[in-house]
């Protein structure tokens, strides 16, 4: 211990304590002398240290609630973004967003955000990792980690005065060392460098690989590392193969008898969409109610006039088209034709064409009854104008009935009678029209009038 | 002064002049009781309300009786030393055993044994004929076995009671340690005693008045709910008993503190078995288990659900949080008198959606909380009685266990 | 008021060492100081590699090859798939599911050693902790390669996780599988922060004492340059108490989240509310017991007999028996509500768990969980250290068969007795569980070797010389209770 070590050589005093209450007492002496760059030094934490040396409480608490709130922002963020927003998919009839399934993740990254935070926050506000120390140096302070304490007042302190540290600390202690400062080069050694340089070039390898593979072409195949899915012990279809096959080489058996390949289902046009055979097929877009399937006036569809060849139209088949047309139908077109269906008199009664009603058609006029059967039963199937189509919930055979149907009601029934039609003895009943069901403003009165939107 | 402690003197410590507040405790619980019963007939719903709202009452008090008994327990099972200073108050708390037995017995169970289903619905024959699953459980849910039981869980109770308190007295006297060493050696066959006689009168009192719904986490919810009340109410009476002068410089600002952190710990706990009972039930999605929260939640009681969410958890949470807050009595005392509330109302919230329910047309969902006056008398007249019972047992006697061997080491105590 | 001392005033005798006046000191011996626990503890890392025990040599051997075999069935598994186990069809969690949740739960009693003994002032864990936490982050490790290796394809196992990709798809969050994902990495991964932290200044002990440079530099980094200052330790402490506090409701997370694993669903026998608490208390049971079945032999064999007390011991049979009671106390309610609940499918599972095609596997369960660790209500049983180690042994294998029966006969026996099916382990099953105590026993061995595996700082704040005795240092030492813990009768002076 030389006086002559000048504040610039000497990092600051030690002093060691062999028990609890004497470094308290130093400590305080050291507090009250008011020295600001001193610490002690223990193995273990001390009680009741904090108070004898006036450190202030730390701010970790607070960085872990910031870094806890975090956590739990982000985590929620995350599933809401993740499976309410960004990539949404239903589970097991949940909501998107159910937030009681989103808690045990949203808790965890709390917990993981602010153990982290406690962690690292605690080895940045304390400057560690910090492997260069002078202290270190001592051999004497190699006890501190086992059962010794120390003092060290810091020269850098601005009311350093060796002597004046000497004397407060040594008061409670016999065994004072003063640590010289740390006065090898703070440059990293070439050897250092030189190995921080290759080792950040070789990083870039596996990143270099990976971005020629991005990039270049090949002609080998591709490398199989899990090789038993791309080569599966299985034989294709349609192959034949004379080992692990059935008997007669093929990998697979013969469809059933009656077996109708793909796409030829419905190979038979007239029955199923009512034109001639091998001639174009209407659809829901070429066929509407502003063009009817013509283009510059002529009629693209080749209509069928009669009845295909797989319906009989005989008494079953009326009797059937009678059901039919009472269950799908009437309640547009209603029982007799006349376009007064249950539906189409609720809607007359709250002018429902003030929101955009259209009116069913009667099949009695002369515009249905020039309607080609194949039309008609294109109609049935694929609807009109503000009519849906029933090809979804009425088979063919069934369509074909109404059809069948619909023309015994338009030779019945009539909208105005014209007795010159009839067969003889044969009268037309005078068949209401949707004029005499419509309701004055006068007579909805004001009781159930609906509310307009 | 290390090592050496000045223990309080007997004299100092006894606590005098409760006869009267006793007396005047009595009075206002029975003429509470007296207001609810009339209020009940006055309300003229075949005595739903009244059986609800005393069932809310009952359940308040014997919780926070049941917590002091745990208390006990936990601090001889472990043999705890920094508790010696608040376990009398503790002690004194499950003196309300009989009185609560009594109450329980004359408000739950007599209706139930007159087969009146002013309480429970599966008290009524005809309830239990129209409904199959609680047709199941007739073998338990029957008045006769509920009689046997509740005769039972109140034997266990003031038994242990009574044992611990007698022994911890005897040793103001004695200052034997032996008598520490024998509570502790029973405090664990005891703790099994409590444990199970808990969860079944939880089962019988409050989860069989939705008969037809079940949940094996019940008893720990309801458990979870005792011991919170219970600190929140530790800490008020011993602030009491600080005030009067019995335990000045006795309970330290450290045993507030530990308190405090119990008390945040079960608010945690709370909530963790409550999110866990209905997160398994609504993700499930079970008919006969959701339907229970089902009307909590999606209906009129939505507002009461959230309430409880924020106010049983987020709110006390984030206000225990602090250490100082811990350590500043007057803002402990704010929070234990937040934490009672919030258990009224967990209680409401599990028992009051239940009166409809069951009742022919009856829709929870429809009819949300009503609260009134017959609620406020019940009470009144449950917390007089609970008052009556604790204050008679603190009265003339040491308000600490002035013989235990640890207290020294209680009284020392420091939080790291 | 009168200066009393406790013995004088609370009558005479002693009552042995559970003398409620006073509290057995946690380091036993008269002689014992600082420099005597460092020696103790430290001595172990420090003997000289060609020196170590010929015992410690053949466990590490016999360890070594386990985990040999175990990388060898895992390669088995990859290449072949996971036909090779015995996972069927209705049983599609069979032993992975079970060996995952039996070592997840072991890993528990490290943390709530570490947190929340920490807590509540439970000074004795001063002595088991670093044990304790090394064996939770080896028996995590072990937990988390089962459902790895699970998954089928385990070189996508990334997909686990919410990763940006092509396919422009994220995980389900409201699956309880992914849950576990979370609450397994948050829980293994605080954990080893927490063990980690624990031992930055026990690390700089060995490194201040190593006889040579290796070992100087190796525990000189692993130290970050920690010197002990009082002012690191203020900051420190604040963050391990913190750390405790979030570990805390951390483990309690991670077994709630693994029992969701199984309650969120509609099963039998699975779908129960109790099934959290259940688990947690299960969980520590298990920890518990392989605690001790460490630990026993372990103090025995390094000489730390005065570190590792009875009386940690006897404390640690009593935890083992009350979470064996709450666990009975799960089992009887949920037997009660399945009856009580009058849904028919949930009576049958529980019957069939009893009197079913594994009865066997049930009534081992409840022996070994519920019957045998009775004994420890006697003290004479608790201190003897063969019976410690057998009931923590059947403790162990008792919880085993507990996840066993939740899993296995649930699965085999749900609504359909068209679905009814029976589930046999391979001879890849069994070999690849034993393997993975190759792994954990090879993990822990090394740790017993070359880190302290005590937390000397923590011991020596629980000895009575920490403790300051104020200015007056003439009463010096006269406190009766001198060997307590926080017990001490400190001074007040600062308060």
């Amino acid at each position: 211990m030389s006086e002559s070590k000048s504040n610039e050589d000497l990092h600051g005093v030690v002093a060691y304590y062999d028990d609890v209450d004497s470094v308290m007492a130093a400590a305080r002496r050291v507090r009250d002398a008011g020295y600001k760059k001193w610490d002690t030094y223990a193995p273990f934490p001390v009680h009741g240290i904090d108070e004898a040396m006036g450190t202030r409480p730390t701010i970790l608490p607070w960085i872990v609630l910031g870094m806890g709130l975090t956590g739990m922002t982000v985590g929620l963020l995350l599933q809401w973004w993740t499976n309410a927003y960004q990539y949404v998919f239903m589970i097991s009839g949940k909501p998107d967003w159910s937030l009681p399934a989103n808690i045990p993740v949203t808790f965890e990254l709390i917990i993981l955000f602010s153990a982290y935070t406690a962690f690292f926050a605690m080895l940045g506000l304390n400057k560690l990792p910090h492997l260069s120390n002078p202290l270190h140096k001592l051999e004497k302070f190699g006890r501190i980690t086992s059962d010794r304490f120390a003092i060290c007042v810091q020269a850098a302190d601005p009311n350093f005065d060796a002597a004046r540290v000497r004397s407060i600390l040594g008061a409670g202690s016999n065994d004072l060392e003063d640590c010289p400062a740390d006065t090898s080069p703070n440059a990293l050694p070439l050897w250092f460098h030189g190995n921080m340089a290759l080792m950040t070039c070789l990083s870039f390898i596996p990143l270099a690989v990976a971005f020629k593979g991005r990039f270049a072409t090949s002609e080998k195949p591709r490398y199989h590392v899990w090789p038993d899915m791309d080569w599966q012990r299985k034989r294709k279809t349609q192959t034949a193969w004379e080992w692990e096959a059935f008997d007669d080489g093929r990998t697979m058996r013969l469809p059933v008898e009656g077996t109708i390949a793909r796409g030829e289902l419905r190979d038979d046009f007239e029955f199923y969409y009512g034109v001639a055979q091998g001639t174009s097929v209407p659809d829901r877009v070429t066929y509407d109610a502003g063009t009817m399937g013509e283009v510059d006036g002529q009629q693209v569809y080749e209509w069928l006039q009669g009845f295909p060849a797989a319906v009989v139209v005989d008494e079953a088949l009326l009797d059937r088209g009678r059901q039919r047309y009472g269950i799908y139908c009437s309640v547009c077109h209603g029982a007799q034709g006349n376009g007064l269906g249950a539906v189409a008199l609720r809607a007359n009664e709250i002018q429902a064409e003030q929101w955009g009603w259209i009116q069913p058609k009667a099949l009695h006029t002369d515009n249905a009854k020039n309607y080609a059967n194949g039309e008609l039963f294109h109609i049935v199937s694929q609807g009109i104008s503000s009519m849906k189509g029933y090809g979804a919930q009425i088979v063919p055979q069934d369509r074909w009935a109404i059809v069948a149907y619909v023309r015994a009601l338009q030779a019945t029934q009539a909208l105005d009678a014209q007795s010159g039609d009839l067969p003889p003895g044969v009268e037309f009943e005078d068949v209401p029209t949707v004029d005499d069901f419509r309701i004055s403003e006068a007579d909805l009165g004001s009781s159930d009038r609906p509310e307009a939107r | 002064m290390h090592g050496q402690i000045e223990l309080p003197k007997r004299d100092q410590v006894i606590v005098r002049d409760l006869a009267k507040p006793a007396t005047i405790a009595l009075g206002v619980g029975v003429v509470g009781l007296l207001a609810t019963a009339g209020l009940g007939v006055a309300a003229g719903d075949e005595m739903l309300r009244f059986g609800h709202a005393m069932l809310i009452g009952i359940l308040f008090f014997l919780s926070i009786t049941l917590g002091a008994l745990f208390f006990t327990l936990l601090q001889h099972v472990t043999s705890a030393g920094w508790s010696v200073v608040v376990r009398r108050i503790a002690e004194a708390m499950t003196a309300a055993f009989p009185v609560m037995g009594l109450l329980v017995l004359a408000f739950l169970v007599l209706p139930v044994l007159m087969g009146k289903p002013w309480t429970y619905d599966w008290a009524d024959s005809a309830f239990v004929d129209g409904h199959e699953l609680v047709k199941h459980k007739a073998g338990y849910l029957n008045a006769g076995f509920l009689l046997v039981r509740v005769l039972l869980y109140f034997a266990i109770w003031i038994g242990i009671s009574r044992f611990f308190a007698g022994q911890s007295l005897a040793q103001d006297d004695d200052q034997d340690p032996n008598r520490t060493l024998k509570m502790q050696r029973r405090s664990g066959i005891c703790l099994i005693l409590f444990g199970v006689s808990l969860t079944f009168c939880c089962f019988d009192l409050m989860m069989s008045l939705n008969a037809e719904w079940f949940s094996t986490m019940y008893g720990v919810y309801f458990f979870a709910g005792c011991f919170w009340s219970f600190l929140a109410t530790l800490a008020l009476s011993s602030m009491w008993l600080e005030k009067r002068g019995q335990l000045k410089n006795v309970v330290t600002v450290e045993h507030y503190h530990d308190i405090g952190k119990l008390l945040f710990a079960f608010t945690f706990f709370w909530s963790y078995v409550a999110f866990s009972q209905f997160m398994l039930y609504w993700y499930a999605d079970i008919p006969e288990e959701t339907h229970w929260f089902h009307y909590r939640i999606w209906g009129s009681w939505t507002g009461a659900s959230m309430l409880l969410l924020v106010g049983h958890f987020l709110i006390p949470f984030l206000g225990l949080l602090s250490r100082h807050v811990k350590r500043r009595r007057n803002v402990l005392a704010a929070w234990c008198v937040y934490c009672l509330v919030f258990h009224y109302v967990d209680l409401y919230w599990n028992v009051m959606p239940e009166m409809v329910n069951g009742q022919p047309g009856g829709n929870p969902a429809e009819v949300g909380p009503a609260f009134g006056l017959i609620e406020v008398t019940a009470m009144i007249g449950v917390g007089g009685l609970f008052a009556f019972a604790f204050l008679k047992r603190l009265d003339g006697k040491p308000a600490l266990a002035i013989g235990d061997p640890r207290l020294s080491e209680s009284l020392a105590f420091q939080n790291i | 008021m009168t200066v009393t001392d406790p013995t004088a005033s609370f009558g005479n005798g002693s009552l042995g060492e559970d003398d409620p006046r006073m509290r057995t000191p946690l380091v036993e011996g008269a002689d014992q100081d600082f420099g005597a626990v460092t020696d103790a503890v430290a001595s172990i890392p420090e003997l000289p590699v060609e020196r170590t025990n010929k015992i410690w040599i053949a466990c590490f051997g016999v360890s070594v090859t386990l985990l040999g075999i175990l990388g060898l069935l895992i390669l088995h598994l990859i290449t072949t798939g996971v036909g090779v186990w015995g996972n069927n069809n209705p049983a599609y969690w069979g032993w992975p599911i079970v060996n995952f949740v039996f070592w997840v739960g072991i890993g528990h009693a490290g943390t709530l050693i570490s947190a929340i003994l920490f807590l509540t002032r439970q000074n004795w864990r001063t002595g088991v902790n670093r044990a304790a936490e090394a064996m939770t982050i080896f028996a995590v490790v072990c937990a988390g390669m089962f459902p790895g290796i699970h998954i089928g394809r385990i070189w996508v196992a990334y997909w686990l996780f919410p990763l940006p990709n092509q396919m422009a798809m994220w995980p389900n969050f409201r699956s309880p599988l992914l849950w576990d994902v979370f609450a397994v990495s948050t829980y293994g991964s605080v954990s080893l922060l927490f063990w980690y932290m624990g031992m930055i200044p026990d690390l700089a002990t060995l490194r201040d004492r190593a006889a040579n440079n290796t070992r100087r530099i190796a525990y000189g980094i692993a130290s970050l340059g920690w010197t002990g200052s009082s002012r690191h330790w203020h900051v420190y402490e604040r963050a391990y108490l913190l750390l405790a506090a979030l570990a805390t409701p951390l483990v309690l997370s991670v077994h709630s989240v693994v029992s969701f694993d199984f309650a969120v669903s509609q099963l039998p026998g699975w779908h129960t509310t109790i099934f959290p608490p259940y688990f947690v208390a299960g969980a520590i049971f298990s920890g518990f017991a392989m605690v001790l079945t460490l630990l026993v032999p372990a103090r025995q064999f390094f000489g730390l007999k005065h570190i590792i007390t009875m009386r940690h011991i006897d404390v640690m049979c009593r935890i083992l028996m009350a979470t064996g009671l709450l666990v009975g106390y799960a089992y009887s309610i949920e037997f009660f509500i399945a009856w009580y609940g009058g849904v028919q499918y949930e009576s049958f599972a529980f019957v069939n768990r009893a009197f079913g095609n594994y009865w066997w596997a049930y009534w081992i369960m409840v022996t070994c969980n519920v019957l045998i660790p009775q004994v420890f209500w006697s003290k004479k049983m608790r201190r003897n250290l063969w019976v410690v180690m057998i009931v923590s042994i059947t403790t162990n294998i008792g919880m085993w068969f507990e996840r066993f029966v939740i899993a296995v006969t649930s699965l085999s026996r749900d609504f359909l007795p068209s679905s009814w099916g029976y589930f046999s382990p391979t001879w890849v099953d069994v070999m690849m569980f034993i393997g993975s105590f190759g792994l954990f026993f090879t993990l822990f061995l090394l740790f017993l070797r070359f880190l302290p595996m005590v937390a000397i700082a923590e011991v020596k704040t629980v000895m009575p010389q920490a403790h300051a005795h104020g200015h007056d240092d003439d009463e010096h030492d006269s406190a009766p209770a001198g060997g307590s813990a926080s017990g001490a009768p400190a001074s007040r002076h600062d308060a």
